[in-house]
């Protein structure tokens, strides 16, 4: 039960310091007559050192001290009990009037010196109030400069750069130095965790090992420091009670003070201090713990602020770094403000290096003029894309594509306050993307690589039959030609012999002459057809491929269409019959022509697809019929085929990349995206289709007669 | 080795005119050993095939309509005792592997008429000493022959672990008779365009490599597992026959090596050695209640095998196995050795050849297991015309340690 503070300050505790034991018993007769508004309680010793011991040991409010004693030869003597008393009065009395002597006694310590033999209750009276009142003056003073001192030093050490624990044992340490009565040297701050009402204990002064792994954690409304932190009052208690809930083992005896730290009314932690038991509570002490608590509780807030910032910091400076990108701040005189570590990676220059110099002077192996034009171009004009591509050499010498995205800083008004550059390195990404074009041009070429290797194959077949037969067949002929030529040499002699006719007849009748006569011509004609055959798909091959052609060129499109259809004989033949009806005489067209051909492959490919998905292996042949004619200033090719139509939910994504109705490796989806990239991208041409469920499809291309060339 | 004086009928089918008339005149050299004809599609293959005898099938791949593949599994089911062979001008892996179970051989385009003329001759080769023609239908319809079933599930589940190296898949291949011919056939057909004899399952299989490999085993099931339970003659077990074969094979090729015979000719003693009796198999598989009366015959009569297999099949399973093999376009040498091997002296021109090597390296094996020593005496006379006699002794020592 917390004690009745009134009830005790009355009380007035008087040492009586003498070994004459009538002087001792007169003077305490005195004390208890005399007519005091407290109640006097008084004790009495014999010797200096025997007071000293005593006011170690318990409070008293007065010293009436004998200046007889054996122990205390000369007035210097009080000195020690002086130090030791600190402010309370130290009343020294005398049995024989010696003013001199008195005044030297006051001047070594005592505060009032008197003679013994002189002294009346009154005067005693006003003596002892005039000590007490001069003594509070004192005490008062010296605890205001104290606690004064302790709330400075917890000031100072606020501002400390330390870190937060730390901080906290430091103010610890610093408040159990506080003149706090019976304050033992023993206690710990708790700082709450206002998400799951804990409080955690961040420091600790000389306590139990086994009551720090106790209390680590305590519940708010748990043992007294849950109770503070709960109630947000102060809790203080003369002895380990029952509201003690945490105990250990062989605990001795205490009180406590804890005081909640308090912030606009959370509860930030709590201060735990010991206290000998049977401690009185005091206003006073819970004036300066309350002051105590305010300046714990900024500076538990400030390190809480600081640590949200010091996240805050590190979360952004995390997600910087790790940013692919490269970022380059540059402030308005055009110095470099901000460099990232990716920045440092790919520059091969430190943050160290580059910061705060004028960017247009960093080390850079980049077109700066060309950069520097195109951020200001974009800095004036906020309509104009803001991201460019430039070339930059790395230190190895190695070229590399940057993309570069820049970001104008304004300030409130809109004044300009310097930009921030995004660059990255796309060099890898636009390598890929050529590479996947150049795989999608091979894939065509590879799915023709086998049809034209058939293609070739066929006619060489043939032709070397072709030609064997003829050798055999000239051997054949040579050897009747070698008969006859005999026949005729004896024909001049007019010698012939009717068996040598006969045997002619025979002979020619064994190989069959009638029949190589009949078969050498056609043989012949064969050969040369096959020879021509392979002649035209190498031309076409060449003519599709169109080497070197990276230009618009006048371009002969029904010639492109004629190779283009023969180097895919064999992708269509097998399903369809082709025609062409191509407008003679067309005009020349400027275009790439390779690109061009790879559309007109893949849209006649797709017609084949279309026709073999439609036919099945029925062996029936479906038709594509491919026609030019100029209208206007445009050039048009329609590719029809009877194929089975596009289906309806599939008609607007036929130019989207990667669609396909193809089965799962067949085809990629990315044949018509890529045309259609092409012929209006490349040609301001115009790429769209007719279709119908069951019909067939028509794919229209329009490119433009008069277009430039470069 | 003999061949039939009878004109063989072979068909040419390919969509492309100028082809057949310069097949036609090309091979009109052969017009009096062969009867030929020329069509330009599968269904008027068919027609044909319906409307009289035909021997040989020779077809283009892509045609419209039906193409090669399926033209040649038509023939396969309606007349199996076709030799049947793809003349094609396409390269695709795609559609070879289309042909894989239902044609024999497959030749490119272009193709010498000498090539063309050697096929067949090698696939006729042996087909008149069959005799019945039932026979040559079962030789030709044969797709496969069964594998063990512990070396085809070994197989299966190390195709589909995906850290297995190709050699070791044709090391276990090459623990199989019957995957190792299958493996040969493909590897030597021209498709693989290698213009050399491969007699080495490890090297076929990693001339084919794995992703030709997976397909052919997981989807297109170029082996099969043999099914003891399906097998009604009790008298024939496929553990003993291969354990026999492995046995003949390594001596084969252990003498050959001790020879001195060159590279590719130990190889082919080896594979002619696993091989030899895999007529055996084809009999005992497809005519099993024939098979058991011949077994029979063997214990109770004391007939010797040869003519036993003469009397009830009309033909050794010599004759039967080369028959499978030459159809399948394995070396000649091969071909032979499996033909005669249990009647050397029958070889045309004798020399010391795998045959010799095989009839010997069989014999002295059988000679171990005394009780079959009848059904395949040693032909010592064949050996002293060779002048090999002299060397029995090493080989038979070769044989103890194979045997111990």
């Amino acid at each position: 039960m917390p004690h009745d503070i009134s009830q005790h300050s009355n009380d007035i505790r008087v040492l009586l310091v003498d070994d004459d034991p009538d002087s001792a018993e007169e003077m305490k007769d005195l004390l208890q007559r005399m007519d005091a508004q407290q109640k006097i309680e008084h004790n009495i010793v014999e010797l200096l050192a025997d007071a000293l011991h005593e006011i170690s040991q318990t409070h008293y409010d007065l010293i009436l001290l004998d200046t007889g004693l054996a122990d205390m030869p000369t007035p210097s003597a009080i000195r020690s009990l002086r130090d030791a008393f600190s402010y309370a009065p130290i009343i020294a009395t005398m049995k024989y009037e010696d003013p001199e002597l008195a005044a030297m006694w006051v001047g070594e310590g005592a505060d009032e010196c008197l003679f013994v033999g002189e002294m009346d209750e009154a005067s005693l009276k006003r003596m002892v109030e005039y000590a007490i009142k001069r003594y509070h003056t004192y005490s008062n003073l010296h605890q205001q400069s104290r606690t004064h001192h302790v709330l400075n030093t917890l000031l100072s050490l606020s501002l400390k750069k330390m870190p937060f624990d730390q901080l906290l044992k430091a103010c610890l340490d610093v408040i159990l130095s506080a003149p706090l009565t019976d304050m033992l040297h023993q206690g710990a701050i708790l700082v709450s965790n206002s998400d799951n009402k804990q409080l955690w204990m961040m420091a600790h002064t000389n306590l139990d090992p086994e009551l720090v792994e106790l209390c680590q954690r305590v519940e708010f409304g748990q043992c007294l420091c849950g109770r503070a932190a709960e109630t947000g009052e102060i809790q203080f208690t003369d002895c380990i009670d029952e509201r003690h809930e945490n105990r250990t083992e062989g605990m001795s005896p205490h009180g406590h003070y804890i005081v909640p730290i308090l912030s606009r009314g959370d509860v930030l932690g709590v201060l735990t201090l010991y206290l000998r038991e049977g401690h009185l509570q005091k206003e006073d002490e819970i004036v300066f713990l309350q002051g105590v608590a305010d300046t714990l509780a900024g500076i538990i807030e400030r390190a809480r602020t600081n640590d949200q910032l010091a996240l805050a910091h590190q979360q952004n400076s995390r997600l910087l770094s790790s940013l692919t990108s490269i970022l380059i701040g540059v402030d308005e005189k055009q110095r470099i403000s901000h460099w990232n570590d990716k920045a440092a990676a790919i520059f091969e220059l430190t943050a160290e290096q580059v910061q705060g110099k004028p960017i247009a002077e960093c080390p850079i192996d980049w077109n700066w003029k060309q950069i520097s034009n195109e951020i200001e171009t974009i800095l004036s004009n906020s309509q104009k894309p803001d991201r460019f591509d430039s070339r930059f050499k790395q230190q190895n010498g190695s070229n590399r594509l940057l993309s570069i995205c820049v970001t104008p800083y304004n300030d409130s008004s809109g004044h300009s306050d310097g930009y921030l550059l995004i660059v990255d390195d796309v060099t890898d990404q636009k390598q890929l993307e050529s590479e996947i074009q150049q795989a999608q041009k091979l894939q065509s070429i590879g799915q023709l690589a086998a049809g034209i290797a058939h293609e070739i194959n066929t006619p060489i077949q043939y032709v070397g039959d072709n030609v064997r037969f003829l050798r055999d067949a000239f051997d054949d002929i040579a050897e009747i030609i070698d008969s006859q030529h005999n026949l005729v040499e004896q024909a001049r002699t007019n010698n012939i012999a009717t068996e040598q006719i006969d045997q002619l007849d025979e002979q020619i009748d064994e190989v069959d002459l009638e029949y190589l006569q009949e078969e050498i011509p056609k043989s012949i004609q064969q050969t040369l057809d096959g020879v021509d055959r392979v002649a035209t798909i190498v031309r076409a091959m060449k003519e599709f491929s169109h080497p070197g052609s990276e230009e618009k060129t006048l371009t002969d499109i029904n010639k492109a269409i004629e190779s283009t259809v023969t180097v895919a004989r064999n992708v269509w033949k097998y399903h369809a019959e082709l025609s062409l009806d191509l407008q003679p005489a067309l005009p020349q067209v400027p275009c790439i022509p390779g690109p061009v051909n790879e559309v007109l492959l893949n849209i006649i490919v797709n017609a084949a697809h279309a026709i073999a998905e439609k036919v099945g292996e029925s062996g029936e042949l479906g038709n594509i019929i491919i026609t030019t004619e100029s209208k206007d200033d445009w050039c048009v090719i329609r590719i029809s085929d009877s194929g089975s139509g596009i289906p309806e939910d599939a008609r607007n994504h036929v130019f989207d990349p990667f669609f396909t109705t193809k089965e799962v490796g067949k085809g990629t989806g990315q044949g018509l995206s890529l045309s259609h990239k092409i012929i209006v991208d490349q040609h301001d041409g115009e790429l769209s289709f007719e279709t119908e469920l069951g019909i067939g499809t028509t794919f229209i291309i329009k490119l433009p007669i008069t277009g430039e060339i470069n | 080795m003999n061949y039939s004086e009878d004109k063989k009928r072979i068909l040419f089918v390919d969509d492309e005119g100028n082809i057949l008339s310069g097949l036609r005149r090309s091979l009109r050299a052969y017009r009096k050993q062969w009867d030929m004809l020329f069509v330009d599609s599968g269904q008027e293959a068919l027609s044909k095939a319906e409307e009289t005898h035909i021997d040989a099938v020779i077809t283009d791949m892509r045609m419209p309509g039906m193409d090669g593949a399926q033209l040649l599994d038509r023939i396969a089911q309606n007349h199996p005792h076709v030799v049947r062979i793809v003349l094609s001008g396409q390269s695709d892996q795609e559609t070879v592997m289309k042909t894989v179970g239902p044609a024999h051989q497959y030749l490119n385009k272009p193709c010498e008429v000498e090539v063309l003329k050697a096929t067949l001759v090698r696939a006729f080769s042996l087909r008149d000493l069959l005799g019945k023609s039932e026979l040559k239908s079962l030789i030709s319809g044969m797709r496969a022959l069964p594998s063990l079933p512990t070396i085809y599930n070994e197989l299966v589940s190390l195709i589909q672990d995906p850290n297995t190296a190709v050699a070791d898949i044709g090391r276990l291949i090459a623990k199989d008779p019957a995957m190792t011919v299958k493996t040969l056939q493909l590897v030597n057909s021209a498709f693989f365009g290698l213009g050399r004899h491969i007699s080495n399952p490890v090297d076929a299989a990693s001339l084919l490599g794995m992703e030709i490999l997976k397909p052919l085993v997981l989807s297109i099931g170029i082996f099969q597992q043999f099914d003891q339970d399906k097998l009604s003659t009790k008298e024939f077990s496929l553990d003993s026959l291969w354990a026999h074969s492995m046995k003949v094979g390594s001596l084969a090729k252990q003498i050959a090596n001790l020879q001195g015979m060159e590279k590719t000719l130990i190889e082919d003693c080896l594979l002619a050695g696993m091989l030899h009796d895999i007529g055996k198999l084809i009999l005992a598989l497809n005519l099993p209640e024939d098979y058991s009366r011949m077994e029979s015959l063997l214990i109770d009569q004391q007939q010797s095998r040869t003519s036993a297999e003469v009397d009830i099949f009309g033909a050794t399973h010599g004759t039967v196995g080369a028959y499978l093999l030459g159809l399948w376009g394995l070396p000649e040498s091969v071909v032979e050795a499996v033909a005669l091997h249990n009647l050397p002296s029958l070889q045309a021109e004798k020399t010391f050849s795998p045959l010799t090597i095989v009839h010997t390296a069989n014999a002295l094996i059988h000679q171990h297991g005394t009780e079959t020593a009848e059904t395949s005496p040693l032909d010592r006379e064949y050996l002293q015309t060779l002048g090999m006699l002299d060397q029995l002794d090493q080989w038979q020592s070769l044989t103890d340690e194979i045997e111990s």
